[in-house]
């Protein structure tokens, strides 16, 4: 069969916050999909969200079935005296047997690449490999296949890690929440309520978010702290408080970014020209709605890309987003 | 952030049905069709409501009936509600009007976060609990608790009308959705526009109702449906 | 005079002007309170054409004085300027320059030779150090959210290592950090082009709350707490512990007197209520927080009764 040698056709990673958010994936088009457990070890530890150990086994034969890539995201940083239950996560990983594990603490990415030489370990976007030395750290030490680049890099930083590191795959977000802070890098939400990405896998803890309707005014606060106040017909975003509206010099605004959601897919055959592997939605909070729609989006602008055609419009554009806005992020560099 | 409210679209049908009702038989009407579907549902979303508690009042803003959500060890209970009544205890409030709740309650059209973020859905109180409800019932749907087929199921129906009235009560609910949706945008009057739509599919579905009943199992709550008999047939 | 425990100045953040940070370290270099001091840009790289002489005469005017001397590197090169400056640093590195990293690709170039490592790069658990002190990390400064249990917990697997951990105890919490430049977005800028505003705001840029609440301070790329670090009554628990250094951050008040409380409280000249006392007092108007230590909230503060 002939092949195109300069550009693989991108493979499409879709998030799954339950079984139903699962099937959805799977069933519009994806090519590998992620999800976590239910507790401290995932970066979305949300109230009612995740997969049981016996979910997940079942979420990994439904994929295995559906020639679709299982991957369990073990993306939070183990918790001090508590290593046990990131090596067992990883253990539960390995015994259902997922195509990889996404990892971003270095002593679990040391647990899995000991105990399981033949498990394939992704660096989670989390542990903030932003640049291509960081890249080449976790691959000397850990002998990791991929890694999941920070939302810091414009194209032709991407391109810089490509090139430097073609052992390694590259993975990028095109589609969903946007961090404005390093991922992985960041502790506001644990300065404001006590729990963070990084410990917990919680930004903004749905326990410390509080809306009130003052009149048409919807308010905002988390913790106690008022993070916005959206005027009548605005539209709202994230209770983080990186898209919070602050005052400085004397005005409110939105001081480190709008309430707006990442939308990447005009960049595709960019990305792809760049040597990325796999593209990455964000949303494993969203429902199955949301996952439906925007990765079977994905998957025809995959495909009509893959065919000579144009990836076609940004996919997110109907109603999806934060803000009711897209961005291309920090791709494009005056983003910074 | 937001919520879904999967098995509560089919009591806006109910509502609608018990419109010229006096409200507290409406409600007194209503309570075995919500007990009936609480029971259902329960077991399916306690795993996920695991640890939680609270009480999640969901009110349509544009109908006249909405549903309290009690969670707690036990699992779920509901009970229907005059939206224009005191609502004491409740620990979270969800209102939306009621288009954004069916698509929420069948997982299409847009998910939860979307409508928040269109300002379609409100949520005040305890957002992990509204957030936990949410991904449970979305779940739930799934694992063969689709709120159509839990609304048909709970009636006392022989097992082929009851797929066929799930199919129906489906259809009707998203007809009356989508009709609002443009009635909304033509900014024409909502109300009676959809008043009349839906008025049509309902006496559709009391006409097989009725027919079950004939069929044999007569039943009270069915009954009750019923306001004044219809008797077309498309 | 032996002493178990070290006093460390961290790097200055802020984009101070070459002559003030001269004037600083001048002051710090006379004085005997710090044991060591770390230099160098972490925040952002645009600075540090402006800088990095005064940083390099800073550096010659404190080993002078006998302060062990630590290259810090940028907590987020990213850019091939970035990654140029922080390649230059890494290679100076060896047993005549100290260097600390504080992201992974530092960690690359330093692999193999003796280094240090910044409170910028996450360390949470034993099992993380381990990996660390065998690539050959010597100093460890612990990250800022570490609460008591877990802080204790990592201390003693770095002293079965040989490693030497280190403690932020004062000074804003550095929170987060960018590829985006909020200080130049807040005056309608880019990144690119920002007109180096950020040195307009000695301690960084207010940022409060819808209801006029202190929260933040914007500094360049990089965002900090509003509140100030203040560990004091804490102090004798981290010592049994097994810390063996207290970083201490420059901020826009008396260094020399801060580092002086931490002396005596480490003397026993003084006790935990007093040089909190004192320490708040030098703070004047901004809060003080420690609530990361205590597992809770960062901004929080725990009130503690006069023991521990």
């Amino acid at each position: 069969m002939p092949r195109k040698p300069e550009t693989q056709k991108l493979e499409l990673v879709c998030p799954a916050g339950t079984p139903s958010a699962l099937t959805a994936a799977v069933d519009a088009g994806a090519d590998a999909v992620y999800f976590g457990f239910r507790d401290r070890t995932n970066a979305r530890n949300f109230p009612g969200l995740n997969f049981s150990p016996a979910e997940a086994a079942q979420a990994a034969a439904l994929c295995r079935d559906r020639g679709v890539r299982p991957m369990i995201a073990i993306n939070t940083f183990a918790a001090s005296g508590q290593e046990h239950i990131w090596r067992q996560a990883v253990d539960t990983a390995a015994r259902v047997g997922v195509g990889a594990i996404i990892v971003a603490d270095i002593g679990v990415a040391a647990y899995a690449a000991r105990t399981y030489p033949d498990l394939r370990l992704h660096l989670s976007v989390q542990a903030a490999a932003a640049n291509p030395e960081a890249v080449a750290y976790y691959a000397r030490l850990f002998n990791v296949q991929r890694v999941v680049l920070p939302r810091v890099f414009t194209v032709d930083d991407i391109r810089m890690v490509t090139a430097s590191q073609p052992g390694v795959e590259v993975e990028v977000f095109v589609l969903g929440g946007l961090c404005v802070m390093a991922e992985g890098r960041c502790t506001l939400s644990s300065y404001a309520t006590g729990r963070s990405p990084n410990r917990d896998g919680v930004c903004s803890p749905a326990e410390d978010v509080r809306y009130e309707q003052e009149g048409d005014v919807l308010v905002s606060r988390l913790a106690g702290y008022t993070i916005n106040r959206f005027g009548p017909g605005e539209d709202a975003g994230y209770p983080t408080l990186c898209k919070g509206r602050f005052e400085a010099r004397g005005r409110a605004s939105y001081l480190f970014e709008d309430p707006v959601s990442l939308d990447a897919t005009a960049l595709l055959p960019d990305l792809a020209a760049a040597g990325v592997t796999a593209i990455k939605v964000e949303g494993r909070q969203r429902g199955k709605a949301y996952v439906a729609a925007v990765v079977g989006n994905l998957r025809r602008a995959i495909d009509s890309l893959a065919d000579g055609g144009a990836p076609g419009a940004a996919v997110s554009a109907a109603g999806f987003t934060e803000g009711g806005r897209t961005t291309e992020g920090a791709y494009k560099r005056g983003w910074r | 952030m937001d919520a879904t409210a999967a098995p509560f679209s089919p009591l806006l049908l109910l509502g609608l049905a018990l419109r010229p009702v006096p409200a507290a038989a409406a409600l007194r009407a209503a309570r075995p069709l919500v007990d009936a579907v609480a029971r259902r549902l329960s077991p399916l979303v306690r795993d996920r409501l695991d640890g939680l508690s609270g009480t999640v009042a969901v009110l349509p803003t544009d109908f006249p009936y909405g549903l309290i959500v009690h969670i707690g060890a036990d699992g779920l209970r509901m009970e229907p509600v005059d939206v224009a009544a005191e609502l004491p205890g409740a620990t979270a409030l969800l209102r939306a009007p009621a288009f954004v709740l069916l698509d929420l309650a069948e997982g299409q059209g847009r998910d939860g976060d979307a409508s928040f973020f269109a300002r379609d859905l409100v949520m005040e109180g305890d957002t992990a609990l509204v957030m936990a409800l949410r991904y449970a019932l979305e779940d739930a749907a799934d694992a063969g608790a689709a709120p159509f087929t839990l609304v048909a199921d709970s009636l006392p129906l022989p097992t082929a009308l009851r797929a066929r009235l799930a199919r129906h009560l489906k259809t009707t609910a998203h007809l009356a959705a989508d009709d609002v949706r443009k009635v909304q945008a033509a900014v024409l009057d909502p109300v009676r526009a959809w008043r009349a739509r839906i008025d049509a599919r309902l006496a559709d579905m009391e006409d097989r109702l009725a027919r079950a009943e004939r069929q044999g199992r007569p039943r009270s709550s069915a009954a009750s449906l019923r306001k004044e008999p219809h008797a077309s047939e498309a | 005079m032996t002493r178990d425990v070290r006093l460390t100045l961290g790097p200055l953040l802020y984009n101070w002007p070459a002559e003030q940070r001269l004037d600083f370290y001048r002051a710090i270099a006379a004085d005997d309170t710090y044991d060591g001091v770390v230099l160098g840009e972490v925040v952002c790289a645009k600075r540090s054409p402006f800088v990095s002489d005064a940083t390099l005469e800073a550096a010659q005017m404190l080993a002078h004085a006998g302060k062990d001397v630590v290259f810090s590197t940028l907590a987020l090169p990213v850019t091939p300027r970035e990654r140029a400056e922080l390649a230059d640093i890494c290679a100076m590195a060896g047993d005549d320059l100290a260097v600390e990293a504080n992201e992974a690709g530092a960690l690359y170039l330093l692999d193999g030779r003796p280094h240090r490592i910044g409170p910028y790069f996450n360390i949470y658990n034993a099992d993380t150090l381990r990996v660390l002190a065998g690539r050959g990390a010597a100093s460890v400064c612990l990250p800022w959210e570490l609460e008591m249990s877990s802080l204790k917990a990592i201390t003693g697997a770095g002293r079965d290592l040989g490693l030497t951990i280190e403690v932020p105890v004062f000074g804003s919490i550095p929170l987060a950090i960018s590829a985006r430049c909020a200080h130049a977005r807040a005056h309608g800028l880019a990144k690119d082009g920002c007109q180096y505003v950020c040195g307009q705001d000695a301690e960084g840029m207010a940022v409060g709350t819808l209801d006029g609440q202190t929260f933040l301070r914007v500094n360049g790329t990089q965002t900090l707490s509003d509140a100030v670090l203040v560990l004091a009554q804490e102090i004798p628990a981290l010592v049994a512990a097994g810390v063996g250094a207290l970083r201490i951050t420059p901020e826009g008040v008396d260094m020399i007197a801060v580092g002086r409380v931490y002396r005596d409280l480490l003397d026993g000249a003084t006790d935990g209520a007093t040089a909190e006392a004192t320490l708040r007092t030098l703070l004047g108007e901004r809060r003080a927080a420690n609530g990361y230590l205590h597992g809770g909230a960062g901004a929080g503060w725990e009130t503690m009764n006069a023991t521990a």
